[in-house]
């Protein structure tokens, strides 16, 4: 019997963690060190394995957050509670740790630098990480197109890159909605972020942004549906679905 | 739009990157599929992913049909590719 045609094993590559940063009670920044790392695009993610001493490995993805262009390889990981992996990126990890990873990750879900047209960002949760990589790209590259994000997050606890995000709050870059606690101060009570909100903090469909949504499943759905009432074309809309997380 | 309440919450075909790098030797979350059954075109990065099972299951947005399906053994890949009329690969300038 003819034999089937082999197929080469992805070569996972060895990271060591080089740098760990807290960023907010749940979430943590891990800088990896990764030889060879070829550099990524902004939005792209890496596959991280963990092995355990029996062998038994748990693979997730983790978007990149680091700019586009830098050489820096950062991923911020939120716990999940009584989650295989994040607990452990997210809390135990420590600098001289190692990890496996594959990347980098992913075509579809890019910004690319070369794109002169407005852009908007939406986020839930940690699906801002891959968005911040953008903003970062953006920023560093003082590149001249409108990019702005809309970040919704449970309360002040979990909120992501809060000097970095601060500092673009105030040139209008960037606006919070909170879920479940406001910040002492706001004048908005907490609550998901309602179709009228929507409409007004974001760029128009008469704009025709490209319009990048990340975020646990159900969030990203309900953002992709009303974008499209809005009246953005689906074909400017790109989508990283994370999966179920309960705040987000 | 259809009640998905109870089919399970499913991510992008761009999550599966890194498998189908490993399928396929290059990352084709760009390319462009054709649905066999309902001629809905959409990028890779941009098909239903279901990862929840033994292995991973690529659906149409547009129809649910099953565009790709793969499951990875000790020692084999199996591929299918039952709803996946054409798959437009671009190639490097
Ligand atoms: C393309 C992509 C990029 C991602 N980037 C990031 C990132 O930058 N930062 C980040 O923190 N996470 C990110 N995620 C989510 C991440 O991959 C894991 O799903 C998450 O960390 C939970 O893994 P776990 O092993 O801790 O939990 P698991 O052991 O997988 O799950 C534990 C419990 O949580 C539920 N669950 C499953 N998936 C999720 C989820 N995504 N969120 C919450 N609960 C879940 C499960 O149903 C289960 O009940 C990304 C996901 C995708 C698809
Ligand atoms: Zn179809």
């Amino acid at each position: 019997m003819a034999r089937a045609a082999t197929l080469p094993r992805l070569t996972w590559q060895g990271a060591t963690i080089s740098d760990v940063r807290r960023e907010s009670m749940t979430g943590t920044t891990l800088r990896l060190d990764v030889a060879d790392w070829p550099g990524h695009r902004a939005g792209q993610h890496v596959d991280v394995r963990l092995t355990a001493p029996d062998g038994y490995a748990a693979v997730r993805p983790y978007s990149l957050a680091s700019a586009a262009g830098s050489s820096l390889v950062e991923i911020t990981v939120d716990t999940t509670p009584d989650g295989e992996v994040s607990p452990y990126l997210a809390h135990t990890a420590r600098p001289g740790h190692h990890v496996e990873v594959r990347g980098p990750l992913g075509s579809w879900f890019v910004w690319e630098v070369t794109d002169s047209s407005p852009v908007q960002l939406v986020g839930g949760g940690s699906g801002v990480v891959p968005l911040m990589s953008m903003l970062r790209t953006h920023r560093d590259a003082g590149h001249p197109s409108l990019m702005q994000l809309l970040y919704s997050v449970a309360g002040p606890d979990h909120l992501l890159y809060r000097d970095e995000l601060h500092q673009l709050e105030q040139q209008g870059a960037v606006t919070h909605v909170y879920t479940r606690q406001a910040p002492s101060g706001s004048t908005r009570p907490p609550g998901r972020l309602t179709a009228a909100e929507l409409a007004e903090l974001t760029l128009p469909a008469a704009m025709r942004p490209a319009c990048f949504v990340c975020g646990p499943t159900g969030f990203v759905e309900t953002v992709l549906e009303r974008l499209v009432e809005l009246g953005h074309e689906p074909d400017r809309l790109r989508a990283e679905r994370y999966g179920e997380r309960s705040t987000p | 739009m259809t009640d998905r309440s109870t089919i399970p919450r499913h991510l992008d075909g761009n999550a599966a990157a890194g498998e189908m790098t490993q399928l396929f030797g290059s990352d084709i979350t760009n390319a462009m599929g054709t649905c066999r059954l309902c001629g809905h075109r959409a990028a890779v990065g941009q098909t239903r992913a279901y990862v929840d099972g033994p292995g991973v299951v690529l659906r149409c947005p547009d129809c649910e049909t099953v565009l790709m399906r793969w499951a990875t053994g000790p020692t084999t890949v199996w591929l299918e590719m039952p709803g996946l009329r054409s798959l437009e690969i671009a190639i490097e300038p």
